[in-house]
């Protein structure tokens, strides 16, 4: 099913040529700077240096280089200069090919340089903010890896901060994020691939796994599905994940996102496999299962009781936040009798001058708080105290006073708006968003049979729902109580003593305990002791 | 056969034993007749029980990989098998059907007063048949998340029971009043049928384990363990309301739950023992309804998907033939128990009988 998704992808847009054939470079210089500039056409910030002086019998060059991708200084210094003093090159009036070989191997000082042969290569290498040196009587072109650009520093992730633990992100640039986990993982078995995606954009993306521990069977999907993607344009992670993960039509997410490189890493570790994209600071994690969603990296920074307690609170709020308007339509349109008296007859009384039934109603204050919100992301940040204020007095205080809603309803809504950002992963978040309102539709038709038979529907639907072969809800179901120990509860580190192979890699230990404390906890644990070894 | 994909694992058995056998019943006072001993009935059909699915168990080890229709042409030849798989598929779907009215009634009595069962029982059968239409795979795994949060619920209400105090053992006693008979004749066929009897399924479900052989360990620790906890409960809705109550009530779970009212919090936990019904209930049908489907796709060698939705609206269709919940529950107590004991007891015996014997010939003309 997965594999139909792409090719009706790929069958829906016929691929546009964006490259013509290719076409070698010829020997004369000049019919080689015509016809790039007949490529590029007439940009400002492509610039063409020509360099010639037959009194010196020299060979003349062109410089041909991106203005904004390059770094001038190294331009000027590694490059040019280099060129102009050189001795060697006036001294001998000597053939191209000989001199083409003498830049490469002696006179530039820079790290790389690659032979061009064709136009396309050339003009590729040109955009990636290498300097093209071309060489009159030559039919090769040299590419000199001068780029440099202006890049963001790297900031604390804005949307996955924490309290404890490291406070670097991702930023936009790919190699800083593959040198993010470079630094983390100093291991050989790192393993960073490639890709070129996009026919526009040739948009870099970075597949980064562990050799060995990332699934064989794992990988050989994400590379097939990598390989499949035709499209036009790779602007953000999310056109990748929406292009390889499992068919079907589901409201979960079934691919992770994270802006911070110790989750990664940590994921990684896990057998998790890395995709990072160039351009966007979020990189994406795959296969995940519904738990990975819960799991944030500062549980592991923390002390594991606080962090067990933590877990919990995200799992209680995802429930919260899922149900909560729903339940409160069900009970006080079906079910008032569930309620104690006292509290009855409170709502009753608040609900007396209600002009809509509580579904209205709730619907109401949700989609009231999904437009704040929206606005809150979009609007200056100026302005941002007016909403507030307009937010929480007009349409919260004022709304009650005047008897358009009750005021447990905008407890209701408010409670669960801000259960909804507890979860830590926004993907999830989201997704509940959206289920939250078919709920609260669905209870205000069947109560909480209606609830029921829903959630059941939901559970069916995730139980079959699958992430690049890892079931969606497993360790739970399929179960593996060994793999249970860091899904509701995070465990101390020393009870963790294997890697689960959740994400299809191979059980290993994760770490050993000094000798005493493992024959302690070997007698604790009795018959899983063996784990260890 | 090749027919199946063996993906269960033992576990997922396990718990689909627990769940299944625990499905409603704890919410009915089983042997009611034996008054302050219907524990002890309970108890007594639990071990029936047992030998009855050491029986099921040399069956299939005897027959492995077989399913239930596989083995019966395999003991009584091609024609009379296909026709005792035909009625076996609707047997399944009458156990569905009466699971699916059970539903409906109740939830007619609890949550849902003004809402036409037809409704209810209908979102009830489409729920269940995306379960079955997603496969057996799928539905193995909705025990992993169901089984703990209902063993949750009900942990909580014994503990709540506990601390309110609302249990009394002394109404257990005397124990044993009127001598062994009245206990034997309470729980023989009655709670050998329901719930333990219809371990039968089984025989369709076994051979879905993902290693060959059959899952013996895994089924008599589930089982062992889910018959202790049915005897508990048993014990304590009586211990709760007294045999005279206990037994005039028609749940009286339902009723044992509302003498929980002065939590001050949450004044009737009917919705618990709503949402506990719900689980219970569903596993039931589901676990029934796929049976009946998996016999007919075996029969007819087509894939399980295409009977689905005819033995669905078979299913839903049939439900509305009882007239009202009087009826409903008559036909359970009287003919109903009478059927079970044909097909959960004689016709398997008869079957394990032709089976030795077949294999026995089979092997000396070897």
């Amino acid at each position: 099913m997965k594999l139909k998704f792409l090719s009706n992808h790929k069958a829906a847009s016929k691929p546009e040529t964006v490259t013509a054939s290719s076409r070698p470079l010829e020997s004369s210089m000049d019919a080689n700077v015509a016809e790039i500039k007949r490529r590029i056409g007439n940009s400002a910030d492509v610039v063409f240096r020509s360099l010639s002086n037959p009194a010196s019998g020299s060979p003349s060059l062109t410089f041909i280089y991106i203005d904004g991708l390059i770094n001038a200084d190294l331009v000027t210094q590694a490059v040019i200069q280099p060129l102009t003093d050189s001795q060697d090159l006036q001294e001998q009036g000597m053939e191209n090919e000989k001199a083409l070989l003498l830049i490469k191997e002696q006179i530039l000082p820079v790290g790389g340089i690659k032979e061009c042969k064709t136009v396309e290569i050339l003009l590729s290498m040109l955009f990636e903010g290498n300097t093209i040196i071309l060489l009159d009587g030559a039919n090769t072109a040299l590419a000199a890896n001068t780029s440099g650009w202006e890049t963001r520093s790297i900031n604390e992730p804005t949307s996955q901060g924490v309290i404890r633990g490291p406070k670097e992100g991702f930023t936009e640039s790919l190699r800083t994020g593959t040198s993010m986990l470079r630094r983390r993982l100093k291991n050989a078995d790192l393993r960073v691939e490639e890709y070129k995606i996009g026919r526009r954009t040739q948009t870099g993306i970075a597949l980064v796994y562990l050799y060995g521990i990332a699934n064989e069977q794992v990988l050989a999907e994400i590379r097939k599905r990598l390989d499949a993607i035709d499209t036009d344009s790779i602007l953000e992670s999310n056109y990748i994940e929406e292009l390889i993960e499992d068919g079907g039509m589901t409201p979960f997410p079934t691919i992770l996102n994270t802006e911070r490189p110790d989750a990664m890493a940590g994921g990684i570790l896990e057998g998790q496999v890395g995709i990072i994209i160039d351009g966007t600071p979020f990189a994406l994690l795959a296969p995940a299962t519904f738990f990975s969603f819960f799991q944030s990296s500062e549980d592991y920074y923390q002390r594991y009781d606080i962090s067990s307690f933590l877990r919990i609170i995200r799992f209680t709020a995802f429930f919260v936040s899922l149900l909560l308007p729903a339940l409160y339509i069900a009970i006080t349109t079906f079910h008032q009798e569930m309620l104690p008296t006292t509290l009855l007859i409170s709502l009753a009384s608040q609900r007396e001058g209600i002009p809509f039934p509580a579904l209205i109603e709730a619907l109401i204050m949700e989609l009231t708080f999904d437009v704040l919100r929206e606005a809150g992301v979009r609007m200056p940040r100026a302005i941002g105290p007016a909403i507030s204020i307009v937010g929480a007095l007009v349409l919260g205080q004022a709304a009650v006073q005047a008897g358009l809603v009750s005021a447990a309803m905008v407890i209701v809504v408010s409670f669960t708006a801000i259960s909804n950002f507890v979860i830590p992963s926004l993907a999830i978040a989201n997704s509940i968003r959206l289920i939250r309102f078919l709920m609260m539709l669905i209870a205000g038709t069947m109560g909480l049979f209606g609830i029921m038979s829903f959630l059941m529907v939901l559970l069916i639907h995730m139980a079959g729902l699958q992430s690049f072969g890892i079931p969606y809800l497993s360790p739970v179901a399929p179960m593996k109580p060994r793999y249970l120990k860091d899904i509701i509860l995070r465990m101390p580190m020393w009870k963790m003593k294997i890697r689960p192979s959740t994400y299809g890699s191979q059980e290993a230990p994760r770490q050993n305990l000094p000798a005493k404390e493992q024959q302690v906890s070997a007698k604790q644990s009795g018959p899983q002791g063996s784990e260890n070894s | 056969m090749s027919r199946i994909k063996k993906r269960v694992t033992g576990l997922q058995i396990s718990f689909m034993v627990i769940l299944f056998e625990i499905g409603s019943t704890p919410l009915f006072l089983l042997g009611a007749d034996a008054k302050q001993d219907s524990w002890l009935a309970m108890s007594a059909g639990a071990a029936a029980g047992f030998a009855l699915l050491l029986l099921f168990l040399w069956l299939q080890q005897r027959l492995p990989e077989m399913e239930l229709p596989e083995m019966l042409r395999f003991g009584f030849g091609r024609i009379a098998g296909t026709f005792f798989g035909i009625v076996y598929s609707c047997y399944f779907a009458y156990q569905s059907m009466r699971n699916v009215r059970d539903f409906g009634e109740l939830t007619a009595l609890t949550i849902l007063q003004s809402t036409p069962m037809s409704i209810t029982m209908l979102v009830f059968i489409l729920i269940a048949a995306y379960a079955i239409w997603k496969g057996a795979e799928i539905i193995f795994r909705l025990p992993e998340i169901l089984l703990p949060g209902l063993l949750f619920c009900y942990f909580l209400l014994i503990i709540l029971f506990i601390l309110m105090g609302n249990a009394d053992i002394k109404r257990l006693t005397p124990v044993a009043e009127n001598g062994l008979w009245p206990i034997l004749q309470a729980a023989l066929p009655e709670i050998l049928s329901f719930p333990f009897g219809q371990m039968i399924v089984f025989l369709l479900l076994w051979p879905l384990w993902e290693k060959p052989g059959v899952p013996v360990k895994n089924t008599v620790w589930a089982y062992v363990g889910v018959s202790v906890f049915l005897i508990f409960m048993n014990a304590l809705n009586l211990a709760i309301l007294g045999p005279v109550l206990a037994g005039s009530f028609y749940l009286p779970f339902l009723e044992s739950v509302r003498t929980l009212s002065s939590l001050r919090f949450i004044e009737r936990l009917d919705i618990l023992v709503t949402l506990m019904i719900f689980i219970g209930l569903f596993i039931k049908i589901v676990i029934w309804y796929y049976c009946a489907v998996e016999i007919a796709a075996s029969l007819t060698r087509t894939s399980a998907k295409w009977w689905v939705f005819p033995l669905g609206a078979l299913i839903y269709a049939a439900s509305f033939i009882e007239r009202n919940y009087t009826q409903h529950i008559a036909v359970g107590l009287g003919p109903s128990t009478r059927i079970d004991t044909i097909f959960q007891i004689a016709i398997p015996l008869i079957l394990a009988v032709a089976a030795a014997l077949r294999l026995q010939s089979s092997r000396s003309s070897a």
